[in-house]
C-alpha cells in the first residue's frame, strides 16, 4: 500500500511501536487522572455528609425529657 | 482545558508528520525505506534531552525554593523522559538491524544512550523508594548530575567517529540535508514535542492530586 521496500517491515514495526507505547501510556496517565478527581469527589462528598447536621425525632435527644 | 487542546493539537501534529514520513519524504539512496525510521527517530530523542533539560531546571529550582511545583514537574518530566529514551532505544535498534546487521552495538552513542536511560530510571527508583522531603532532594541532586550525560550523548558521535551516524541536523551536522527532509523533521519534531508537553501536564496533575 504504501510502496515500501524489504525494509518497509522494519519501518513499519518501529512506528507502530511508537504510537502504541505513546497511546498506551497517554490512556493510561487518563485512567490514572480520572480516578483521582473521582476518589476526591467521592472523599469530598462523605465529608460533607459527615458535616452535616442529623434530624433525630428521640424526644430525649431533642431534649424534651429530663 | 489548555491540556485537552495540547492533546489534540499532538495528536493531529502526529497524524501530518506520519502523512510527511510516509508520503511526502523519498527514500534515502543508500539506506531505501529504513531510512523513514530517522524521522521519528531523531525528534524522540530530542524530545527526551528536553526532557531531561527540564528535569535539571525543575530540580536546580526546587533545591533553591523547596516549592514542591517543581519537584512535581521534576518527576513528571523525569518519567516522560525514560518513555522517550526507551522508544529512541527501541526505535534505534529496529533501524540498525537492516543497516547495521545488528539490533545492539556497543557504540558510543548507543552506550552513552543506555547509561542516560538508566540514571533516570535511578531517578524515578529514587522516588518511589526514599520518603517523600529527602527522596525528591536526593532526586533533585540525581536530576542535575544525571544531565551530565545529555551533552556527552549528543557529542558523542562527533567525538568518537564510530558506527551511528553524524548528527543530521543542527550546528554539528556535516551536510545539510534537502529542504523537505528538514521540513518533516521539523513537523516531527514539533509533533513529538507537543506530545511530551501533553504528557508531562497530565503526569504533573496527577502528582498534584496524589498529594491532596
Amino acid at each position: 500500500m504504501l510502496g515500501l521496500d524489504q525494509n518497509g517491515g522494519y519501518v513499519l514495526s518501529a512506528f507502530a511501536i511508537t504510537v502504541l507505547v505513546l497511546g498506551g501510556y497517554a490512556l493510561y496517565l487518563r485512567s490514572r487522572l480520572l480516578g483521582l478527581r473521582r476518589r476526591i469527589q467521592h472523599t469530598d462528598a462523605m465529608q460533607m455528609t459527615a458535616d452535616q447536621p442529623t434530624m433525630t425525632t428521640s424526644p430525649s435527644e431533642r431534649g424534651l425529657v429530663p | 482545558m489548555a491540556t485537552r487542546i495540547i492533546g489534540i493539537s499532538s495528536a493531529l501534529l502526529l497524524a501530518v508528520s506520519a502523512y510527511g514520513m510516509f508520503f511526502l519524504a523519498r527514500p534515502d539512496r543508500v539506506q531505501g525505506d529504513a531510512a523513514r525510521i530517522v524521522y521519528f527517530h531523531v525528534p524522540i530523542a530530542w524530545v527526551a534531552f528536553l526532557a531531561f533539560f527540564v528535569v535539571f531546571c525543575a530540580s536546580v529550582a526546587y533545591l533553591r525554593t523547596s516549592n514542591p511545583r517543581w519537584d512535581h514537574l521534576g518527576r513528571a518530566s523525569g518519567e516522560v523522559g525514560v518513555v522517550f529514551t526507551s522508544l529512541a532505544l527501541i526505535t534505534g535498534a529496529i533501524w540498525g538491524y537492516p543497516i547495521w546487521g545488528t539490533w545492539w552495538s556497543w557504540d558510543p552513542k548507543l552506550t552513552t544512550t543506555l547509561i542516560l536511560w538508566f540514571l533516570y530510571l535511578a531517578y524515578l527508583m529514587v522516588r518511589s523508594y526514599a520518603e517523600p522531603p529527602r527522596g525528591a532532594r536526593y532526586a533533585a541532586i540525581l536530576g542535575i548530575v544525571g544531565f551530565v550525560d545529555v551533552p556527552i550523548v549528543y557529542l558523542s558521535s562527533y567525538w568518537w567517529r564510530t558506527l551511528h551516524p553524524q548528527p543530521v541536523i543542527g550546528p554539528l551536522a556535516e551536510q545539510q540535508p534537502s529542504t523537505s527532509i528538514i521540513w518533516v523533521l521539523l513537523v516531527s519534531l514539533v509533533a513529538f514535542t507537543a506530545a511530551y508537553a501533553f504528557l508531562v501536564r497530565v503526569r504533573s496533575d496527577i502528582e498534584r492530586l496524589s498529594t491532596i
